[in-house]
């Protein structure tokens, strides 16, 4: 009786952990092969879009570094029939418009009223069909590039951290250059190439739209048809995969810039996103480095009072990932000290593996984090896009926590062994001259 | 069964029916019909001791636990500019130690229910959050609730977030923005709290002391009313839970105060300061000056200009956009902001361009300024203005606890009343462009300007051009004191 009694809470437990967050998304495809996503959601007010492109700065090559985000730009310049796009959209009440490029991907974004439903939807298929691309407009945007570039690059030690550390990390992959682009290559774009990139990627079968909100699926299903039924489907190019070298030892490079805080990173390749392994890598990551609890923090912090804080987490990118660890080095401490004392926390991984109350931490992690995803329209959306875009299943939005389970300390070892090793480690700092 | 096991089983169910009968008599003990409904929000409201107030938020769309303790009280403005940093420092270590628990040991727990405290403060009020997963309401109830009322202030503790908040303030130096920031700030309140950083600077942190950190908590958290927000999907019974933990009784009543910032009208002279680094390829440009515009005070005009400065400098298309970006290319980046607090207000501009174009900049955003306030802003302006105004709040309140947040933000810490909120879109549509054109010529003061640029030295010839620079100083002028307290470890080296 007695057994049956907790049988019943242990599993009660079990079912409260297991991915019980569901979201209504209807999926199907128009005949030019847009792909729509639709999350009604009578509670919202407004109505949060998102389309995109799995085209980012991974698909350009040298000569045309950042063209994908300059394009990105280029995007909001309008058309013939509605110039002025910030304007217009202004006017009707569209709000929190951006966008943004990766390394990945490009990402279109904004919420509108319902009843801008038709107005939208009218807009933006127009911007896919007849952008205005002018030497005029061109020169205009790329001063704003240019100026972008020096805000987030050329002006910020933390930019200029990060630029160093892919570029060491990445020898060919085009991971290796900023998502914004080398600054002769923006100075150099030719309005024939930017048209050309227009054309072949800003296509119907290659985008993805997701709609998450206060809406009518059969109003929006009638105008996603009347206004982006007619946009004629391209052949895509077979994106052309730059395999990176096998790393071979540790590499190391040195940003020198006029700063007050030393910062330093560790950064290890990993396998693609789409991975177990680079899952287990994510685990290991929080293990690791994620919150006060974690492992580096506790060692490199609290016990040997080397480091007012440290944190690890993995960069998942299409190709490849990016296992980081990162902290701050104050004054007075030793350099050399404090890096063999995290090298050594990692090795110490394979001797003192996963436990299980680690790994249900993490799991609460993940399960908060989606929670947290899903509280806004316009989050819902973009996730919506983005695993629909890269794994052309949007339910992979929920399938972490249900692969979490099925990684074993084993695999989870055999992963660190494989690629958080001397070899694969790339050593960067940012320190004064 | 055997004697011991039925043993235990009466124990077992002695003790559940002991508990469901305490439950009931707690439960009719603690009165929760209190709801109430604002135009703007729904909730339920409990006054369990003084100084608290605590504000149920129902929101069964996802399993989640939120609980946000708002200090009308507890900004950074409340401290000395010596010591400044204190209110930040404060809340900060509300989590490394409280209770029963060890710092380490709170920190387990936090994480194993895959969250942490997070901590906010502004110059006038602050807030403690900590969210979750529904199931684990209870559990983090507990850790809340003794994190905000039994916090130890250890000395090792206090020792180690100091070179957290050390490092941290030399990371905030080297970003430029943040930086230019902060001195603006401070030439607009100069000498006074308000202008200080929240977080505190070098020479401030390492000169807090244990007995600073408990009388401010003292005073401002534990002393001063304090206002909790819980949203969620959560039970009845967690409801109960929380008011019981909040009983007052004899023994822990207290006398709860309201303090003023006494800034009466505070204005300093207009200056053009020129900060200057050797290594900037881009400037930071900041202008404005002290705005006595509160929705309290003066609503429609608050309203009113809030609604110009949409135009001027307000998200996506804006005057200064248009002009400085969409036609001129001369910034990524420009926007304008009117802040509005309890006690204080300013207008600010804020942009950046490279070196070379920071003369032409700043002089296009002086033109542009004149130029709202001689001719104003324009019907069809205003009429876009209100749409934007209306959708962007539609989409900042979009998830309840936003609207809880906004709520008790405007209820608590601006002192407006509890419809506010509500009425604000039918008073928003109400504004005419007369109003709107009469607050900006009636505030924007020309000769009051607030300018600083923070870029390279090359340049001061070309802004004198423009405006006549009060005062030029360097970035290691600028902060000698912290640099030297930086290289004092260097030196122990």
């Amino acid at each position: 009786m007695l057994t049956l009694f907790f049988s019943f809470f242990i599993l009660l437990k079990a079912e409260a952990l297991s991915p019980f967050i569901d979201i209504p998304v209807e999926k199907y495809r128009l005949k030019n092969g847009l792909t729509v996503l639709l999350n009604p959601n009578s509670q919202d007010s407004l109505v949060a879009y998102y389309w995109g492109i799995p085209i980012g700065s991974r698909h350009e090559k040298k000569g045309i570094t950042g063209i994908s985000h300059m394009f990105e730009h280029l995007m909001f310049r309008g058309t013939d029939k509605y110039p002025n796009f910030d304007n217009l959209y202004d006017k009707n009440g569209i709000v929190d418009v951006n966008a943004h490029t990766s390394y990945d991907y490009t990402g279109y974004l904004g919420k509108f009223p319902p009843e801008k439903l038709e107005f939208v939807l009218k807009v933006e298929s127009d911007r896919l069909a007849n952008l205005l691309l002018t030497e005029e407009v061109l020169e205009k945007e790329r001063k704003a590039v240019q100026e972008e570039r020096y805000l987030v690059l050329e002006n910020s030690p933390q930019g200029l951290l990060f630029e160093a550390l892919m570029s060491t990390i990445f020898t060919k992959h085009p991971y290796k250059w900023p998502i914004l682009g080398y600054k002769e290559d923006i100075a150099s774009y030719k309005l024939e190439e930017l048209k050309k990139w227009y054309k072949t990627y800003y296509s119907p079968n290659n985008i993805v739209l997701a709609l998450s909100g206060s809406f009518s699926k059969k109003e929006v299903k009638k105008q996603i048809k009347k206004y982006f039924g007619p946009l004629k489907a391209q052949k895509i190019p077979e994106y052309s995969f730059v395999k990176e070298p096998k790393q071979q030892r540790t590499r190391h490079s040195v940003v020198k810039k006029p700063v007050q805080s030393k910062e330093v990173r560790l950064a290890y390749i990993g396998p693609k996103e789409d991975s177990m392994e680079t899952l287990a890598l994510e685990v290991v990551a929080l293990v690791l480095g994620g919150g006060e609890s974690s492992r580096l923090y506790k060692k490199m912090v609290r016990e040997k009072k080397l480091l007012p804080d440290i944190s690890s987490g993995v960069m998942s990118l299409v190709d490849y990932s990016v296992f980081l660890i990162s902290y701050s080095l104050p004054v007075g401490v030793s350099e050399s000290l404090v890096k063999s004392s995290v090298l050594k926390e990692i090795e110490a991984l394979s001797l003192q593996p996963v436990t299980q109350k680690e790994l249900e931490k993490i799991r609460n992690i993940f399960l908060n984090g989606q929670v947290n995803l899903l509280k806004r329209s316009a989050y819902r959306a973009s996730q919506l896009a983005y695993y629909e875009m890269q794994y052309k299943d949007y339910r992979k939005l929920y399938s972490k926590l249900e692969m979490v389970k099925n990684l074993s300390p084993d695999f989870i070892n055999n992963s660190i062994k494989r690629h958080l090793t001397l070899k694969n480690l790339s050593y960067v700092k940012l320190e004064s001259n | 069964m055997t004697f011991f096991k039925k043993k235990v089983l009466k124990i077992l169910s002695s003790a559940l029916l002991t508990g469901i009968l305490i439950m009931f008599f707690i439960y009719k003990g603690v009165n929760l019909d209190n709801k109430k409904t604002s135009s703007f929000v729904n909730y339920e409201q409990e006054s369990p001791s003084s100084g608290w107030e605590v504000l149920f938020f129902e929101d069964k769309s996802l399993p989640y636990i939120r609980y946000s303790l708002f200090f009308p009280f507890g900004g950074s403005s409340f401290s000395s500019p010596d010591k400044s940093g204190l209110g930040k420092f404060t809340l900060s270590l509300l989590d490394q130690g409280a209770g029963e628990w060890t710092s380490e040991e709170i920190q387990e727990k936090l994480n194993f229910y895959g969250t942490e405290l997070d901590t906010r403060t502004g110059r006038e009020t602050a807030k403690v959050v900590l969210s979750g997963l529904s199931l684990h309401s209870e559990a983090l109830w507990e850790i809340f609730h003794t994190i905000i009322t039994q916090p130890h202030f250890q000395i090792e503790e206090i020792k180690d977030l100091k070179e957290k908040m050390i490092q941290r303030r030399l990371q905030s130096l080297d970003d430029k923005g943040h930086t230019a920031y902060e001195v603006w700030l401070d030439t607009l309140f100069p000498e006074k709290s308000l202008g200080s950083p929240v977080s505190g600077t070098i020479p401030s942190i390492k000169n807090l002391r244990r007995k600073d950190i408990q009388d401010f908590y003292n005073t401002y958290i534990s002393g001063a009313s304090k206002i909790l927000a819980v949203t969620g999907n959560f039970k009845d019974s967690l409801k109960v839970k929380i008011l019981s933990s909040l009983k007052e009784t004899k023994k822990n009543k207290r006398q709860i105060s309201s303090p003023s910032l006494n800034l009466q009208e505070f204005s300093s002279s207009p200056n053009f300061y020129f900060l200057t680094k050797s290594d900037l390829s881009q400037s930071e440009v900041l202008i404005g000056f002290s705005l006595p515009l509160f929705p309290k005070k003066n609503f429609k005009e608050y309203l009113a200009f809030s609604l110009g400065n949409n135009v001027f400098g307000g998200r996506g298309a804006s005057h200064l956009m248009n002009e400085l970006r969409e036609e001129r290319g001369l910034t990524y980046g420009i926007y304008s902001a009117r802040v509005s607090e309890r006690e204080y207000g300013f207008f600010m501009i804020d942009g950046n361009t490279k070196t070379k174009t920071t003369a032409e900049f700043l002089e296009g955003i002086l033109s542009l300024l004149k130029n709202l306030k001689e001719k104003g802003i324009k019907e069809e302006e205003l009429a876009r203005a209100k749409i934007k105004k209306k959708n962007e709040f539609l989409s900042q309140i979009e998830m309840m606890e936003k609207r809880a947040d906004n709520f008790i933000y405007y209820q608590y810490g601006l002192n407006v009343q509890a419809d506010f909120l509500g009425d604000y879109l039918n008073s928003l549509e109400k504004i005419t462009l007369k109003e709107v054109n009469r607050a900006l010529k009636k505030n924007i003061h020309l000769d009051r300007l607030h300018i600083l640029v923070y870029g390279h030295p090359d340049i001061k010839e070309d802004l004198n051009k423009i405006k006549t620079i009060t005062k030029t100083f360097s970035f290691e002028e600028r902060f000698a004191e912290e640099l030297r307290e930086k290289q004092k470890g260097e030196k122990r080296l």
